[in-house]
């Protein structure tokens, strides 16, 4: 079997701008300030940025700096890397996990991304139906309905009966979109979506911004003003930092948001050259995402749900989730906006860009695996992409009542196993491989040092950090969700058959994994990290 | 409970966003000029 060339980023700015771009997502500006409001408003900023500076930034920088490492050893894809830090095939086949997230999270994540562009679609020519004039239970009702009726959540394959949903063609566009960037490569295709993405996402974010908060409140409606708004997010509720719970929902934000744990880093990093910077990269790449976040995320949605539609319409929105907050919430907003079309299109291209910037880093990763682990071309591997990809999608797409596949994926493969991989990855980092030679890895050809107190916080507090949770979990909520799953419900059932689909999934990823090992060791690569990196 | 934007949440507010859009900007300046002290490291370590 040839060796495939190997590809690389076009520019520093590149690189960066693709990882923000893969952490930039619907969650900074839905997620965010639905979570924030709910927990304690300015005070949660306290846990929050805690947690940034804890577990995000310096989970962030092992994972560049492993990626890296990897990349100098041949590997670019997350089973193939934790086996050289783990330094055998217990790290390998863990390390699956790192490929299960991104093409899990991508069998649900497109489908959200082509709601996006659905919605645009229908900002711009006239919205989607919702009078602003009519009470607001007419408004929740014509929201609600619609959204029900584009993501097929009435009924299994609703989608499908009575002819394919408009819906389904815009996914297929969606789908287009991204295997075409995917195929072209990381710096013809992924850094030149992310180097123009990103930037037209801040300035239109800062229009929206600027007509946010030079609101008036509409007469005849809620009364409240863009003070009001700031403030029911902003004014601190020092009584909820008592509660573990916020500081639980500060770290899970900070997992979500940056995409540490996700598999996307570790294959990005894994394309740069040993000299170039990962500690500043890391930096920069996380307090974008932060920006989008706190400033944008932190001012938009809330606020301006709350002075059209009151505050407890924006916390029932906000507390169904992002989805709810952005396709149910908003739309009423929209509706009695002035401008409302136009802006309404705005953000909902925001978030599109926001989506394929995401779900573009989900299938590089998938794309590096199949390549290095099945010896195919680049061609092959796209189809091979392609159609693992939309296997998923058409079981998200038809398993639509309630949302519940999407939901399962969403939770098990978007959030627990992220919490696994980062334990994975920061274990190996601090204690496999050894703090001290991390981070002295990390450092060549650094930019700026790491602060010295990050030896203790990699080594002690993150992984700590990440097992209470992860145990705790465990301990807590897996058995009823157990007995949930085993139930005799259509809910259950959907479930069980969503668990199929996850766990053939592993399945694939371990056997394909397994025959990578073997070529891995027939070409004589240091897949167990047992040698020095070649200068 | 509905209030208009007070003191501690204007504080809260703009120390945040004021953290991350300063650390964002040193960042990006850094990493476009290329500016900043190279620290000393020792040279390349394999395992």
């Amino acid at each position: 079997m040839t060796k495939q060339p190997t590809q690389q980023w076009g520019s520093r700015l590149g690189v960066i701008l693709a990882v923000a771009g893969s952490a930039v997502g619907l969650g900074n500006f839905l997620r965010f300030p639905g979570q924030a409001a709910a927990n304690g408003g300015g005070a949660f900023l306290i846990p929050y940025l805690l947690a940034l500076l804890l577990l995000g930034i310096p989970i962030g920088w092992a994972e560049w700096a492993m990626g890296r490492y990897g990349g100098l050893k041949g590997f670019h894809s997350a089973p193939a890397i934790l086996g050289v830090w783990c330094k055998g095939a217990v790290g390998r086949y863990l390390g699956g996990f790192g490929v299960l997230i991104p093409i899990g999270v991508y069998f649900w994540y497109v489908l959200v991304e082509s709601w996006c562009l659905y919605y645009v679609f229908q900002y711009l020519s006239g919205g989607i139906g919702v009078d602003g004039n009519a009470p607001m239970a007419a408004q929740v009702e014509t929201t609600h309905g619609y959204f029900a009726t584009i993501t097929g959540a009435k009924a299994n394959g609703a989608l499908f009966t009575d002819g394919v949903h408009p819906i389904v063609w815009t996914f297929l566009l969606v789908a287009a979109i991204n295997i075409w960037f995917v195929f072209r490569g990381l710096s013809k295709g992924i850094e030149t979506v992310c180097k123009y993405a990103m930037p037209v996402m801040a300035i239109l974010g800062f229009v929206i911004l600027a007509r946010v908060l030079t609101l008036d409140s509409p007469a005849g409606t809620t009364g409240q003003s863009v003070s009001d708004g700031l403030g029911f997010l902003w004014n601190p509720d020092f009584d909820k930092l008592w509660t573990f719970k916020t500081w639980l929902a500060a770290a899970g934000q900070i997992f979500f948001s940056l995409s540490v744990g996700f598999g996307v880093i570790i294959n990005y990093a894994s394309y740069l050259k040993k000299k170039d910077d990962v500690v500043l990269s890391g930096l920069t790449s996380s307090s974008t995402n932060e920006f989008f976040e706190v400033i944008l995320g932190g001012t938009i949605a809330v606020t301006a749900s709350v002075v059209f539609i009151g505050v407890a319409a924006t916390m029932e929105g906000a507390s169904g989730g992002s989805v709810s907050l952005g396709f149910k919430t908003l739309p009423m907003v929209f509706a009695q906006m002035p401008g409302g079309n136009f802006f309404g299109a705005a953000f909902f291209l925001i978030l599109f860009l926001a989506a394929i910037t995401s779900s573009l880093s989900m299938l590089q990763p998938t794309k590096a695996f199949l390549e290095e682990s099945l010896g195919i071309n680049r061609v092959q591997s796209t189809i091979a992409v392609t159609a693992w990809g939309l296997a998923g999608n058409f079981f998200v797409l038809w398993y639509s009542k309630n949302l519940i596949a999407l939901d399962t994926i969403d939770f098990w493969v978007g959030t627990f196993f992220i919490l696994v991989v980062a334990a994975v990855q920061i274990i190996a980092f601090g204690w496999v491989f050894g703090v001290d030679r991390g981070l002295q890895e990390a450092h060549h050809g650094a930019q700026m040092r790491i602060p010295t107190a990050f030896r203790f916080i990699i080594k002690y507090v993150s992984p700590a950090f990440l097992l209470v949770v992860i145990v705790g979990f465990c301990i807590n909520d897996v058995p009823g969700y157990w007995r949930t799953l085993w139930a005799d419900t259509e809910t259950s059932a959907d479930a069980r058959k969503t668990w199929v689909l996850i766990l053939l999934t592993i399945g694939a990823i371990l056997a394909i994994t397994a025959v990578g090992a073997k070529r891995w060791r027939a070409q004589g690569l240091d897949l167990d990290g047992r040698l020095p990196v070649k200068d | 409970m509905l209030a208009t934007l007070n003191a501690l949440g204007w504080t809260f507010m703009l120390v945040s966003m004021s953290a991350v859009a300063g650390l964002t900007f040193w960042c990006f300046r850094r990493v476009l000029t290329g500016t900043g002290d190279e620290p000393e490291l020792p040279s390349g370590l394999g395992p």
